[in-house]
């Protein structure tokens, strides 16, 4: 093989290869086991987990208030007859709501 | 001789500009699979946008979720840990990954609910600074953008995306996806400050709902979460996402039929009966709602 040709894949090889190195890069393929010890890696590594809920095993009374909030009614709440002398309330802004749902 | 030996050198660069080519279209195929379907340069800072189920039993809980949400699952060609998009109707709910028992066979499934933000790094900082942990440094993974996850102050486990590909939407949530996030803390005003600073929230006090009072975050006009004090017996803060079914009953009859747990029944005195906590076979925990928007017909945004 010429010197030419041969320079020429070696450039080759090595230009796949930073290809590779780029690509590879945050592609999160660090996970490996060691002697059956799983050692890291992965899409957030080895961070311990476990969910909230089990801490104590399970079975508890829930909080009263979870969830989101009631939907607002659609037809509005009827409101108290206003007083003769209205006294000055400040302007209340309406509390958000989540994002409406959707039937398909 | 020499025109032979030109021949083989040619032969190879073509075999190397293949193999660079395909290694390329891999990469693409990776890019477009990891993150949500958004809007590039639009974030919605606050909003939940991705949720992770890391578990030992990628099998069952594809199995589960499959029956009893509809859900769809793609393996990502490439992506190690076996991760796997979740896809439903169309859209992407988020992804899965096997996750080891820990020492002694713990079990280590958990939901991770990860929250939109424009800068992960900075995310972390503040993070750091407000007496929270850093699990997971910033990492940016190829088309899905810089994902971190954290400890906040009080030990409760979420994550930040800053997407590249930008957020989805802030529209109407449909049947299958997650709608809701509650934050079980210690002290609830305290953790609402914590991540108020951080998602940029308005925090909502309401006194008048059922449960007693209530405090929600809002961004962008929406409520995003709920904050409560944690529940009877448990010691440890955390977020529960919950996903809109339009019938709860039903849904937490699949759960049961599909080998979960039912942790919270439906019952009167929670949104009447519209909601439920269910675990997957491996110990994956998801609330269940059925919420009906009161804004218009198709739940046009308020």
């Amino acid at each position: 093989m010429s010197a030419r040709a041969s320079s020429g894949i070696r450039f080759a090889l090595l230009g796949l290869a930073m290809l590779a190195a780029f690509f590879a890069k945050g592609c999160a393929t660090d996970g490996y086991y060691t002697d059956g010890y799983y050692t890291g890696g992965g899409m957030y590594g080895n961070a311990y987990y476990g969910d909230f809920w089990y801490w104590n095993d399970c079975c508890y009374r829930h909080p009263g208030g979870m969830g989101p909030p009631p939907a607002r009614p659609s037809p509005p709440i009827a409101r108290p007859p206003r007083p003769m002398n209205p006294v000055a309330i400040p302007p209340s802004r309406p509390m958000p709501m989540p994002r409406p749902s959707v039937r398909r | 001789m020499k025109m032979a030996s030109q021949r083989s050198t040619e032969k190879m660069m073509r075999g190397v500009a293949m193999a660079a080519g395909l290694l390329l279209t891999g990469a693409m195929a990776l890019a477009s699979t990891l993150g949500p379907d958004g809007e590039r340069g639009v974030h919605h800072p606050g909003r939940f946008v991705w949720f992770d189920l890391a578990t030992d039993d990628p099998a069952s809980a594809r199995s589960f979720y499959g029956k009893v949400f509809g859900w769809r699952f793609r393996a990502v060609e490439g992506a190690s840990d076996g991760y796997t998009v979740i896809e439903h109707a169309g859209g992407k709910v988020g992804g899965m990954f096997f996750h080891p028992r820990g020492p002694g066979g713990k079990n280590e499934t958990q939901w991770l609910s990860l929250m939109s933000v424009r800068d992960s790094a900075q995310a972390a900082r503040y993070v750091k600074s407000k007496g929270g942990e850093v699990i997971v440094a910033p990492k940016g993974v190829p088309g899905r953008g810089t994902h971190a996850v954290f400890r906040d102050p009080e030990g409760a486990i979420f994550g930040v995306l800053a997407a590249e590909g930008g957020d989805a939407p802030d529209g109407p949530v449909a049947d299958g996806d997650v709608f809701w996030l509650d934050l079980f803390a210690r002290d609830p005003a305290k953790a609402a400050e914590f991540y108020a600073g951080l998602g940029g929230y308005e925090v909502n006090v309401n006194e008048d709902l059922p449960g007693g009072r209530r405090l929600t975050l809002a961004s962008g006009g929406f409520a995003r979460a709920g904050v409560a004090g944690l529940p009877e017996g448990v010691s440890r803060p955390g977020w529960l996402p919950y996903v809109l079914v339009d019938d709860v009953r039903g849904a937490v009859d699949r759960a049961r039929k599909a080998g979960g747990r039912i942790l919270v029944e439906p019952q009167a005195g929670l949104l009447d009966g519209n909601l439920a906590v269910i675990s997957d076979p491996g110990g994956g925990v998801l609330g269940i709602v059925n919420w009906v928007s009161n804004e218009g017909p198709s739940g046009g945004k308020p």
